[in-house]
């Protein structure tokens, strides 16, 4: 027999070994078992009923259809939301984060909410009446509305609700701290008296952190050590809203099941599913593929742009209260002088800016508040954009190094650059600093971290001046990242907060606002539109305006 | 033997020593407020307080490490900042993901090592054929791998998941935690069809690189070997080839190929962040990527002290089997 050598070699051997590169290449696939595609939870699949969809606007108008079980199959009954992060502890008195308020805001309803161009109107009270003083709200309580345990929503819940959020003292709970007392007349009447006036109150009930209502007899039940239930709540639900949470598989999968009792008709799918996903590209992928329904938050403006000319995915807009804000710090070398500020302020070309990062999805700022909440111009921020009056501006400190932070959480990276790029033109030498958010929300309190400049996008907690120049601008508030402190500003809010009437209340936000303005600290460069990328065939898409990347849930439903 | 295992158990210990202080000093001389991650970036200033002062920040640093270190003896390692948990739990829940991942990327880089060693060790086309892809394999970023992966398998040919653990609604929840043989013992084939699945585009990310470093040593001992007097004596005694390779030649190439292969362990354990964090894998990687932006000291000590003892504990396994493989190398 011929012996073989590493020399010697049939042509059968190099055969056999190229044979045993196609096995290998196959054992790398052979966990496929089938040809199906990864549905076994949503079986739905790429065939969406659109094609060369457009662009679309939330309607804004839910129909409240009932639920027709004859409608859907198991395959188009499931809602799927994709969550960028893993949400923290679903209890909603302590929950007061971003990504998770899909599932409390699915699960939990307040007293009142927002429709989509921003209105109060209500929600579990469905009438209210506040006393001339501005102290005494009374709520009327929606009737024949039960817990997803069956236990009847009233004004005893609705007081017990309340006081639970106060008594756990988490991040939100400053929403309740002017209360002085609470009574319950009876069981459909809710009454709070405050210690004193408190402008954002009746809207403290709409935002998507405020006092939400939680089944007393579940936090009973569940209550361990006098936890109050919060160890139970972090990943079990007991609200009034249409979803339930029924499996919690943290950093994989959040199920949701509908209440089929819901006050407001049986939500039109039978489970709401929320995957995990952090990777954008594979959340896109799946978009695309049908595995996922919807994408309401990061999505970019090439993102936006490339899949609203994809088949079967559509790009929907909502009004938002979201405002793109670059932060001056006072104390900056370059910015020390409120003229530069106020230089930078009208000069920064932020209708360009505007257009080349955000496009159709934002407008340039042209309010100081940037919601609808003042009149349009009454409280005017309109920029004229001269760079060579920016230029002469900096002129003085030609050549100054600075820093321009940015949230690296949120999509702006690229228009730090393109603030970087003007800066630069204008003769400053700019470093971007990317912050992430332990490190930004730690600039508040860390004066030797701040940047000469912080790019971000922000929202108030609730769709009030008032409250949201107390989060950002007000001297020593918890957002106000580079330390910028206008006392005269403050006063005007401090004034405006005990006023009762309207009128004279809304001059002095004006004259707050104006002052804020003309303190040079922030530079308004854009209001962002809501935007999600959701499958061609769903319908009855409807918002909040206060929840920036939230869609309302109960009456969303499926084409047939 | 026994002095070894004290020597390394010592080591062991001031491993995770040193890896506890860089861990604590990186927290001090870092800018981050984790109390801001715990109560929420809007929350006011007294509220913030308080929980400064619930969680012992107030301390000085000297205390606050000795009284962590005491926690760690205890077996106590705090309260995750983010998920509210004891971090012990949160790595019980997330470890058995991250365990079923690395299984099978090791056991599927031990095939592909052996294939690439072994095959790469011939002369001819299937040499080149092996090399190309070893050069590749090194050069390719998990990342990059990942998105060739999704785009080929899902997106064009439908045939694997883009990401996750599982697609099958309520699948057992043990005994072991791995997916595959949960599924196994308790009758649902479906779940361990669905769990593989998911495993094959992460597992391969996995373990490729591990693969090709190994398979580059094993390459060479084999390719050393074949060119030894033992080989040529082999032959002359009339063995095959195969017979020399199988037989002497990985036997003789193993002990260098497993002291790389318990490097790569390690590698591999860092690199298991990344792909777990690429395909939203809920293992322990996945659990350090969503803590660490929100600062969460105890999340991230935690994992790093479990990543360094499977390091240390992975070497000296490797240690110790190269040693009962070359028995020269005790002496």
């Amino acid at each position: 027999m011929k012996r073989s050598t590493p020399i010697h070699r049939s042509a059968a051997h190099h055969r056999r070994h190229v044979l045993a590169w196609i096995a290998i290449t196959a054992l790398v696939t052979a966990g496929c078992g089938s040809s199906d595609n990864d549905t076994a939870s949503s079986g739905t699949t790429s065939s969406g009923n659109a094609s060369g969809t457009t662009s679309g606007t939330a309607s804004g108008t839910a129909s409240g259809t009932a639920s027709d079980p004859a409608s859907g199959t198991a395959s188009t009954d499931v809602l799927r939301m994709v969550l960028s992060t893993d949400p923290a502890p679903l209890d909603p008195d302590t929950y007061y984060e971003s990504e998770g308020v899909r599932i409390t805001r699915a699960a939990y309803e307040g007293l009142a909410r927002y429709d989509a161009d921003g209105a109060l109107v209500p929600n579990l009270a469905v009438d209210w009446t506040i006393s001339d003083d501005g102290l005494t709200y009374t709520f009327s309580l929606r009737p024949d509305v039960r817990f997803a345990d069956g236990t009847p929503f009233d004004s005893a819940a609705a007081k017990a609700s309340f006081q639970r959020l106060i008594d756990l003292a988490g991040g939100p709970s400053y929403m309740l701290a002017g209360i002085a007392k609470m009574a319950t007349p009876d069981p459909l009447t809710f009454v709070v008296s405050l210690a004193s006036p408190d402008p954002s109150f009746l809207a403290y009930q709409a935002s998507a952190w405020g006092p939400t209502m939680i089944s007393p007899t579940a936090v009973e039940e569940h209550q361990v050590k006098g936890d109050r239930a919060t160890a139970w709540l972090a990943n079990h639900t007991a609200g009034t809203g249409p979803f339930q949470l029924t499996d919690v598989r943290p950093s994989d999968l959040y199920t949701m099941t509908a209440n089929p009792d819901y006050w407001g008709g049986p939500p039109n799918f039978a489970r709401l599913e929320l995957p995990v996903v952090p990777d954008f590209a594979t959340q896109r992928l799946q978009l695309e593929q049908g595995d996922i329904d919807v994408i309401g938050l990061g999505l970019s403006l090439q993102d936006l742009e490339s899949l609203a000319t994809t088949d079967g995915v559509s790009v929907v807009t909502s009004k938002s209260a979201q405002r793109t804000l670059l932060s001056v710090n006072p104390n900056s070398t370059v910015f020390a002088d409120q003229a530069v500020r106020t230089a930078l302020q009208q000069h920064l070309d932020r209708a360009r800016l505007t257009k080349d990062f955000y496009g159709q999805y934002a407008t340039a700022a042209t309010d100081v508040f940037g919601f609808d909440v003042l009149p349009h111009g009454a409280a005017p921020d309109e920029a004229i954009g001269d760079p060579d009056a920016l230029a002469a501006a900096l002129a003085p400190y030609s050549g100054q190094s600075i820093t321009l932070g940015y949230y690296v959480e949120l999509n702006e990276g690229r228009l730090a650059e393109l603030i970087q790029l003007d800066l630069q033109e204008a003769g400053l030498d700019v470093t971007i600093q990317p912050f992430q958010a332990s490190t930004i929300f730690a600039l508040p309190t860390d004066p030797t971290q701040r940047p000469d400049l912080l790019l971000g996008a922000w929202e108030p907690d609730t769709l009030t001046a008032d409250n949201f120049a107390r989060i950002y601008w007000y001297t020593d508030s918890p957002l106000n990242f580079l330390g910028c402190s206008v006392p005269d500003a403050d006063a005007a809010l401090d004034r405006a907060a005990g006023i009762i009437d309207e009128k004279a209340r809304q001059q002095a936000v004006i004259e707050a606002a104006i002052a804020y303005r003309n303190s040079g600290c922030w530079v308004s460069i854009a209001d962002q539109q809501g935007t999600f990328a959701v499958r061609s065939d769903l319908q009855d898409i409807d918002t909040e305006r206060n929840q920036t990347g939230m869609l309302r849930v109960d009456h969303l439903r499926r084409s047939s | 033997m026994t002095t070894g295992l004290l020597r390394r158990l010592l080591a062991l210990v001031l491993v995770l020593l040193g890896l506890s202080l860089t861990v604590f000093v990186l927290q001090e001389v870092s800018p981050i407020d984790p109390v801001r991650a715990t109560v929420g970036a809007s929350a006011p200033q007294s509220v913030v307080d308080a929980e400064r002062a619930r969680l012992g920040l107030d301390d000085p640093a000297v205390v606050r490490y000795l009284r962590y270190l005491g926690d760690i003896v205890r077996g106590d390692l705090q309260k995750s900042l983010r998920t509210h948990q004891p971090v012990r739990d949160d790595l019980a829940r997330f470890l058995p993901a991250t365990i079923e991942l690395s299984l099978f990327g090791l056991a599927l880089a031990a095939v592909l090592a052996l294939a690439f060693g072994i095959l790469g060790s011939r002369r001819g086309a299937t040499s080149q054929i092996t090399r190309f892809w070893m050069i590749a394999g090194a050069a390719a970023p998990v990342f990059l791998l990942a998105i060739a992966g999704k785009l080929l398998f899902y997106k064009q040919w439908g045939l694997l998941p883009a990401g996750g653990r599982g697609s099958v609604t309520n699948p057992p929840n043990g005994p072991t935690g791995l997916r595959t043989l949960d599924g196994l013992l308790n009758g649902r084939l479906d779940v361990t069809t669905d769990a593989l699945r998911h495993l094959v585009l992460p597992g391969f990310c996995v373990a490729l690189s591990p693969a090709v470093a190994v398979g580059r040593v094993l390459r060479g001992g084999l390719v050393d070997f074949s060119n030894s007097d033992a080989a040529r004596t082999a032959r002359s005694l009339g063995l095959t080839e195969r017979a020399i390779t199988l037989r002497h030649g990985l036997r003789n190439a193993a002990a260098p190929a497993l002291a790389m292969g318990g490097l790569q362990v390690g590698l591999t354990v860092a690199g298991i962040i990344v792909v777990e964090t690429l395909f939203a894998w809920p293992g322990v990687g996945f659990y350090l990527s969503q803590s660490l932006p929100d600062g969460d000291f105890p999340a991230i000590a935690g994992v790093t002290l479990l990543f360094g003892t499977v390091y240390v504990v992975a070497n000296f396994l490797a240690e110790t089997l190269q040693t009962l493989v070359d028995p020269r190398l005790s002496q």
